[in-house]
Order: C-alpha cells, then sequence, then structure tokens
C-alpha cells in the first residue's frame, strides 16, 4: 500500500501531542499524496492544490463532529468529492480524443519544470478517457485501498465498486495501449 | 470458459476477490490462451503504472493552512479517531506503531525502498537529529536497531575513499540548502545537504556524464521548530540516490525549484575503489520448507553496501502456512529477514521485492558483509502475492535457512551452481496414454510431427506424428508435465524441459535415456538451442541471465551481452535465423514488459564482438526471411519489418488496409512463403486464440486477402517445409461436448479441404508443432 508512510512517521508520531499540531501534522502527513491523487484525477497542478485545500479545510471543519474509522479512507474520501463536485460544477467531463490530448500539452505548469517530472503524459491520458468516477476507482486502487474502502470513497455498494473498478481497468488498458500503439504509428 | 468470461473475470482474480473454484476455472484458461495471459499482463503492467503514476505526480504545497494560525477544531479529534474502533488506539506510541506496521509490511511486500528516491529513513530515527546506531551486534535491540543510518553507511564508505565533497551552497529559487557530501557506493549513494528545518522542498535530478537522468527525487527538510525550542537549526540530511557504475567520473546535480531556473552542480568522481569488487554472482542455497522454496540467487558486493537476492515459488500448495501479515514480529526487527555471517549480525539496510508469474523476487542491501565465512539468513516470512493461487494467503510463513560460504573469490563468471533440482528420473513411457486418436485417412505428411497435447490421464506429454498418419505416439511423457520442447538441427536430439526443472534435457527421436544438455563448461542449462545449420549452440544459463555460443565440439565459447540488470531482467527465448549467425533473443523484464533483441555472433570459427539491435517493438509473432535478412513480426496491431543496419534496423509498417479494418485483432504465426509472401493467421479480436482466418499477404504490405475461411480457434500452426501445406492445432470450446476440444489438422495445400490427424486429446493444451528434421 502507498501511503508514504515512511517519510511521514515523525510527523503522525508527534501529533498527538496537540490537536492543533494534530492536524498540522495529518496535512504533513498527507498533503503530498492526496495532492498526487487530485492531480491524477483532474491533471492541473493549481486545481489539484486548491482542492487539496479544500479537501484539507473540509477535514478541519468536520472534525469536531465526525467519528473516523479510517483516517486516510476518510481523508480521500473528502478528496474524491471534491474532484467529482468539480466535475459537475464545471463541466470538466470531456471525451477529447486522445490524438489530439497526446499533443495539447494542456499542462504547461508542468511542462515548465523542464524533463524532472517523470509522469507519464500517456498514462495521464488515457486516464482523461475514463469517467471521473472510474478514474477515481483505479487511482484509489493504485494508492492501496481494498474494494470495500473503494465503495465507501464512492458511497456505492462493494458489487458496485468491483464492476466499476473491474470496467474502469478495462477501458485504462483499451486506451492506455491503444495510446502508445498510436504515438508508435505517429513517430513512425 | 471462455475467452471474454476469462476476461471479465481476471481483474477479480488480480484483486483476490474471485471465488477459488473460478480462480482454478481462470487459471486453466490461462495456461493455454496466450491473449488471455497477454491481457492480464496487461493489467499488472497496468497496476504498476498507475503505482508510478501517483508517486511522480507533480503537487504543490497549499498555502491556506488556517490550522497554523487559528484555532484548534476540537480536543476530541484524537478520541473521535479511537471511539471509532480503529485497530490501532489513539496516542503517539500507537500512531508510531500504525506508521511502523505500514513500513514494516511494505518492506516485507517489497515497495517500500528506501533507495528509491525519498529523503533518508531519517524518520526512523530520533525526532531530532539522525542517530547513529551502533553496528555491535550486541546493541540490536529497540525500533529498528541494528539498522545502518546514513552516516554510519557514509563513513563506511568514507575509509574506502568514495566520500566526495561538496560543500556548495545552492540558491534555487527562494529556497537555500547547502550540498555537502556525496557518498557512492555500487548499489546506493548518498547526498549529504544541510537547510534550515521546514523550508525545504526541492526536486532534485541526478544525471551521468552523458545526461542520462539516474533519479528524480526531492530534498526536504523536516517540520520547522521540530526541537519544540521555536529555533530553526540547520537540519543535516541525507538523500538515498542510486549506486553508480564504476566508471562514472562526474555526476550532475540538477536542482529545479518550481518557479526559477534549474541550477546545477557538478561532483566529480573517482571510483578506482569499486572497479576492484567482485562481479555479481550466483550463490547456492535453497530451502523448502511448507510447500515454499527459498533459493539464493546472486550476491553483488559494494564497497559498503552489499546486495544479496533470492526468489520464492510455491513447490505444494497444499503443505503452504500463511503469515499473519498483522503479525509483523518483535518491533526489535525491521525486516522478516535475519542475515548472520559466522553467528555474527549483519544489518540490512533495506529491502526490495517484485514479482513475476511464477516466483516473487527479494532483495536485501546489507552493510558490511564480510569477505569470507559461512552466511545464514533466516527468513520468517515471505510475500508471494498471487503465486500461492488462494486469495486468503498472501504470505507464506517459515522459517527457511539459506547457507552458504562466502568464498571471497573476485569471481567475473557465475560460478557453477548446485542449485538446480535433480534432473527428473528417467521416463517412463509406461503405462501408454490412452488418448484415442481418430484414425486419419491416411494422409502422408512430408516428415513426422511432434508436438505437445495433455494425454488422457492429463500429462501434458510430447507427442509424435507419423508421417504416414497411424497414430501419435508420445516421446517424451512424464513424470511432469512438458513445459517446453525443440528439435537439435542436424542432430537426432529433442531438448525439452519438464515444468519441475529448470534445466533442459536431452532425449532422441528414438525415445533415448534423458541426459541433462551441457555447455562446454559442464554447467546445465535452460536453453540450449542450436543453429539451423547444426554448428553452433546457444545455451542460456540456468538463471537465465547469460547467453553463451559454441561449437558443438567446444572450439568456440563466448559469452554474448544480452542482460542489462541481472536483478530485472531473464533471458526467455533464443532463436536462430536462418542463413544468419544471428540470434533473437527474448528477455522478459520484471515489472511486466519484454524487449527483444537481435544479436550478430559470428560464424563457428568466428569470435568476433556480437553486435546487438533492439527491436522497436514486442510482437506476438516473428519470422525471419528465409535468408535470414530480414525479420517480420506481428501485434496486435499491425505486421512490421525490420531490417538490420548498421546504424540500429529500420523498421517498416508493412499492415496491409484490409487487417487495419475492425480494430486490434490479435496476429499470430506469421510465416514467410516460398514465394516471398506472407502468411498471418488473424485472430477475430485482440485474444488468440479465436476463431480465425488464413491471410496471405505481399510482402510491402500492399494487398492481402483470405486465404482459408474459419480454421477454428487456432492455437498454433505451421508451415510444412518447402510448400503451402500447412497443420494447424486448433481448440474449440464450443461443440456441443462439454470441455476442450483439440484438433490437429493437415491442410496439404491452402486450397483443399483439411484432414484430421488426431483429434480429442482430451487437451486443454496443444501447442509447439514441430517438424521433424530427419
Amino acid at each position: 500500500m502507498e501511503r508514504g508512510l515512511v517519510e511521514r512517521q515523525r510527523g503522525v508520531d508527534r501529533a498527538a501531542e496537540v490537536d492543533l499540531a494534530a492536524f498540522d501534522s495529518i496535512v504533513a502527513a498527507y498533503e503530498a499524496p492526496i495532492a498526487r491523487y487530485l492531480y491524477g484525477m483532474v491533471r492541473d497542478v493549481e486545481l489539484a492544490r486548491d482542492l487539496t485545500q479544500e479537501t484539507f479545510l473540509s477535514a478541519y471543519r468536520a472534525l469536531p463532529k465526525t467519528e473516523i474509522t479510517n483516517l486516510s479512507g476518510w481523508l480521500y474520501r473528502i478528496a474524491t468529492n471534491h474532484a467529482l463536485s468539480h466535475f459537475r460544477r464545471q463541466k470538466l467531463v470531456k471525451w477529447v480524443p486522445l490524438s489530439r490530448l497526446a499533443t495539447s500539452g494542456f499542462d504547461p505548469s508542468v511542462d515548465s519544470h523542464g524533463d524532472w517530472v517523470v509522469t507519464s503524459s500517456a498514462v495521464a491520458d488515457a486516464l482523461a478517457t475514463l469517467d471521473p468516477k472510474d478514474r477515481a476507482c483505479l487511482l484509489l486502487r493504485a494508492a492501496g485501498f481494498s474494494g470495500q474502502e473503494i465503495a465507501e470513497q464512492l458511497n456505492c455498494s462493494p458489487g458496485a465498486a468491483r464492476t466499476r473498478l473491474s470496467r474502469a481497468r478495462e477501458a485504462f488498458r483499451r486506451a492506455y495501449h491503444r495510446d502508445r500503439a498510436d504515438d508508435e504509428a505517429e513517430d513512425r | 470458459m471462455k475467452c471474454r468470461d476469462v476476461r471479465r473475470a481476471l481483474p477479480a482474480l488480480l484483486d483476490h476477490e474471485l471465488p477459488p473454484g473460478e480462480t482454478a476455472e481462470v487459471k486453466g484458461h490461462l495456461a493455454h490462451c496466450r491473449a488471455c495471459r497477454q491481457i492480464l499482463e496487461q493489467y499488472r503492467q497496468d497496476d504498476l503504472l498507475l503505482k508510478q503514476h501517483l508517486r511522480a505526480a507533480p503537487w504543490r504545497p497549499i498555502e491556506h493552512r488556517p490550522w497554523e494560525t487559528g484555532q484548534a477544531p476540537t480536543a476530541g479529534f484524537w478520541a473521535a479517531l479511537a471511539s471509532g474502533g480503529h485497530k490501532l488506539a489513539a496516542g503517539t506510541a500507537l500512531v508510531a506503531l500504525l506508521a511502523f506496521v505500514t513500513v514494516a509490511a511494505l518492506a516485507l511486500r517489497g515497495i517500500a525502498n528506501t533507495s528509491n528516491g525519498d529523503p533518508t529513513p531519517t524518520v526512523l530515527g530520533s525526532a531530532g537529529e539522525v542517530s547513529t546506531t551502533a553496528l555491535d551486534p550486541a546493541a540490536t535491540t529497540g525500533v529498528l536497531a541494528g539498522r545502518p543510518t546514513p552516516e554510519v553507511v557514509i563513513e563506511a564508505l568514507q575509509e574506502k575513499g568514495l566520500v566526495f565533497d561538496i560543500n556548495q551552497e545552492v540558491h534555487a529559487g527562494d529556497q537555500t540548502v547547502r550540498l555537502t557530501r556525496l557518498a557512492v557506493d555500487r548499489t546506493i549513494s548518498y547526498l549529504e545537504y544541510t537547510a534550515p528545518a521546514g523550508e525545504l522542498d526541492l526536486p532534485v535530478e541526478m544525471l551521468d556524464e552523458t545526461g542520462n537522468s539516474l533519479a528524480v527525487t526531492a530534498l526536504r527538510t523536516g517540520n520547522a521548530d521540530e526541537d519544540g525550542e521555536g529555533t530553526t537549526p540547520l537540519t543535516r540530511n541525507w538523500l538515498p540516490l542510486p549506486g553508480l557504475n564504476p566508471d562514472t567520473q562526474s555526476v550532475m546535480l540538477r536542482l529545479v525549484p518550481r518557479s526559477a531556473a534549474p541550477t546545477d552542480v557538478r561532483v566529480p568522481l573517482d571510483l578506482s575503489p569499486l572497479q576492484a569488487l567482485p562481479d555479481t554472482k550466483l550463490v547456492s542455497a535453497d530451502s523448502i520448507v511448507n510447500g515454499t522454496r527459498l533459493q539464493m540467487l546472486t550476491l553483488s558486493r559494494g564497497a559498503a553496501v552489499s546486495l544479496l537476492a533470492w526468489e520464492a515459488s510455491v513447490v505444494d500448495q497444499s503443505a503452504l502456512v500463511a503469515a499473519d501479515d498483522a503479525d509483523i514480529g518483535p518491533a526489535s526487527q525491521a525486516w522478516p529477514v535475519t542475515i548472520e555471517v559466522d553467528g555474527v549480525h549483519v544489518p540490512i539496510l533495506s529491502m526490495d521485492g517484485f514479482g513475476r508469474e511464477t516466483a516473487w523476487y527479494e532483495t536485501a542491501e546489507v552493510f558490511r558483509l564480510p569477505n569470507q565465512g559461512r552466511v545464514r539468513i533466516t527468513i520468517d516470512r515471505i510475500y508471494l502475492g498471487s503465486l500461492t493461487g488462494d486469495p486468503a494467503i498472501a504470505s507464506a510463513q517459515g522459517p527457511w535457512v539459506l547457507e552458504f560460504d562466502l568464498d571471497g573469490q573476485t569471481t567475473l563468471e557465475p560460478v557453477p551452481t548446485d542449485v538446480v533440482p535433480t534432473p527428473s528420473p528417467p521416463l517412463t513411457p509406461s503405462p501408454q496414454p490412452t488418448a484415442t486418436p481418430v484414425p486419419p485417412a491416411t494422409p502422408t505428411l512430408p516428415t513426422h510431427l511432434y508436438f505437445a497435447a495433455q494425454a488422457d490421464d492429463g500429462v501434458l506429454a510430447l507427442w509424435r506424428q507419423p508421417a504416414d498418419g497411424s497414430a501419435p505416439r508420445p516421446v517424451v511423457y512424464g513424470p511432469a508435465d512438458l513445459e517446453a520442447f525443440w528439435l537439435v538441427p542436424g542432430t537426432n536430439q529433442i531438448a525439452y524441459r519438464l515444468v519441475d526443472n529448470p534445466a533442459v534435457m536431452l532425449t532422441t527421436v528414438d525415445g533415448a535415456a534423458p541426459q541433462p544438455a551441457t555447455m562446454p563448461d559442464g554447467r546445465q542449462v535452460a536453453e540450449y538451442v542450436g543453429s539451423p545449420d547444426g554448428k553452433q549452440i546457444a545455451y542460456v544459463t540456468l538463471d537465465r541471465q547469460s547467453l553463451w555460443v559454441g561449437t558443438p565440439g567446444g572450439s568456440k565459447f563466448v559469452s554474448v551481452p544480452t542482460v542489462k540488470d541481472p536483478r530485472t531482467e531473464i533471458i526467455t527465448g533464443v532463436e536462430w535465423a536462418p542463413g544468419r549467425d544471428l540470434l533473437r533473443v527474448e528477455i522478459e523484464q520484471a515489472y511486466g514488459g519484454k524487449r527483444s533483441i537481435i544479436v550478430g555472433v559470428g560464424g563457428p570459427n568466428q569470435i568476433v564482438d556480437p553486435m546487438v539491435w533492439e527491436l522497436p517493438r514486442e510482437a506476438l509473432s516473428y519470422a525471419w526471411t528465409p535468408g535470414g535478412s530480414e525479420l517480420a513480426y506481428s501485434t496486435t496491431h499491425g505486421i512490421f519489418r525490420f531490417r538490420l543496419t548498421e546504424g540500429g534496423g529500420i523498421e517498416t509498417d508493412i499492415t496491409p488496409p484490409a487487417l487495419r479494418r475492425g480494430g486490434p485483432r490479435a496476429l499470430t504465426d506469421l510465416h514467410w512463403l516460398t514465394d516471398g509472401r506472407l502468411a498471418v493467421v488473424a485472430h477475430g479480436d485482440a485474444s488468440s486464440p479465436a476463431p480465425a482466418d488464413l491471410w496471405l499477404m505481399n510482402p510491402d504490405g500492399s494487398d492481402a486477402w483470405r486465404a482459408v475461411r474459419e480454421l477454428g480457434s487456432v492455437a498454433d500452426l505451421l508451415w510444412a517445409p518447402g510448400s503451402d501445406g500447412f497443420i494447424v492445432g486448433t481448440i474449440d470450446s464450443e461443440g456441443a461436448e462439454p470441455g476442450i476440444r483439440a484438433m490437429l489438422l493437415w491442410y496439404p495445400s491452402i486450397h483443399d479441404e483439411p484432414v484430421a490427424l488426431a483429434e480429442r486429446l482430451s487437451s486443454q493444451q496443444f501447442s509447439q508443432l514441430t517438424w521433424s528434421t530427419k
């Protein structure tokens, strides 16, 4: 399970000392993974940062009235809700042909970092073709959540989550491998 | 079970959510269906890609943090966490335990690798300065004790002259960092740096002299005020980076602030101490406990940190004992592994692991491995994932003990090993399998035909179909299933492997007592492939990491470069080009991919520097031109030709328009006909076997036409030498009778009606058709 706790132990370890400090430690521990997950959802660094901010603000406000059984699952659920709400608000669900996506380079903020960013645009392209909920399913699975946890995060039954995950895997596989084939064809 | 049902089930199989009965059915199908296996492999590859995508995704810190200045949300947060019934109660100690459990579980699964780029595990020490863990074996108490800190490793490398001063303050954007030293070993390096606490989060890339990226990671320091005294002291930290090739003369550290131009720092190096180290060598030791086999693989020595590799495989599913992953062992033990040399504890720096279809591989970076002595590795648990065949069992319980001697030699070549399981006992042709081939209409075949198919008792055997069409008889039958076979040109030998033995055995077409195939130096081999002219043999060592080419008499015996990284690649196949001293070598990569290279090895009387060409894509089938000057290959997207040139080869897409239509479909069994045209089997969709037609096409792809419709679900197709007749093996699960029906059909030419040679071999596997060469 990739939750990067190796590097976060110290912050969380110290978190219990003071509640105020505790939340800071939680943010320190989860900010990067949540931001990366949200980047996977929206493919825009600045937007992902805004959604991360909203996620932690929501969490901060929700703390007094929330009984938490699974901290990371809870945070990812909030993050997923914010991402899906964003899509609903902005109508950003676009079905852009892969070939256009592949060449549009629509994230100049990332490109401007030079070539150190190793994120694969082909993976991002393929993810971008999926329904947002399917995308969330795949990314949550990659983040290490179980089918049951994904069901809770997407507010659906475990059976529905399994079906969605299965569909998402197949859709990603088709999109990604077709995308690669298209790239190869263009290279020729 | 049909392909489409299997494909629906594959995601659940990967997630261990398939009922056991269905799991067995799906695995049974996968055993014979190349296309479904390929899709499963793509799913696995996609999982890894997505994980990597998440890890590598860019992100920016949030700006508005009301909790830093505002009011605490509630005093009850941690109480809420606890009362919610979390397995781990609230409080510092237990949250720390949560982190530790995860660290240990990650380590066990090989996902946590402290050398993969994120800051050093200073987090595993105390909250303030990194402590220097004593390496005195007596001092191995306390959480993660005995694990050497970067400081200790750097000190050891300093003694070897492998620490290089940098001492350069860099202002990258609004961030300042002082790079102090770079310590280099073969498998790991450390960059030491200082920065004001809480202020640093700076991406950094390491590049070699030619500008190749070696690592992308980030320099970070911990939270401000972490000493609780309101100060922001300079914090020293260590960033783990990959080890370096001993020939490296300098590296470039490129600091990439998020909103300013990158800053480069060049670090000159002298890694001559690494050049004197012995090469990676094979280690022989294994242990079978509770249905799981652990087998040592290699030892790569470093100046301070050495790398040990072993693999695990399931040998008896019923004897497997599941480990409780929740029980991570005593807190004093960071890894479920203990290593001693002559009774003295050897600290483990980190562990990593990755899996393949048949085995799980683990590596351990160990600190200060002595040059001599007897090594004893005790492994308590091993992660096996889907290898167990039981979704409920992810890890097996040991302990396994692997012992071997460190001989201190500077051995460049792998030493002979007795890792090989005992050769299979002589074959016992009786009882005769009771498969009942349908008497054919006595067709005359060009020569005898060999093929693999299951006998009635389920054993996958090697059969010989006489040219006169009489009933096929087994040539190799038991004691285990046949894994692969091939004929050795210029001899009457048949080489084969059984599934329970990685070593190639040789028998003859007459069924002589099998003997292990060996290289001229006596070592057994995993591949033994004769050139078409019978003058040279390609050998692959049992670890599948070295390829050798020699003459049967031993006058030539040379090593051929193939595997780039023995930890992640193995050679899975070798094929000679007809009429040329060229080999196509298939290399499987640990993370799911495959690559093919072509190697020019010179004639039987030539010892030349091998030339290597990388093929640009992975294909379903390959076909050399009769003269061996070009290779054609087919994928699910098309057909390509690859012409070898000095510059590296030219690929041409020759997919005919007719075969482009209708989306991806599996194109297999590519074959050059004697008249210069190409033949290819086009399956109905991207799966194989699926109902298929046989197509012929012009060699430039300008035209193609369907030569034979509805061949059936083609598992294998073999053209008769020098004619347009062919044998096709089909598998059909659509019949009225339950089960799978396998047939062997002989088409004397593409215009003739087929004649059944053998059918209803009750086979789920039916493959590897081969004409006799005698």
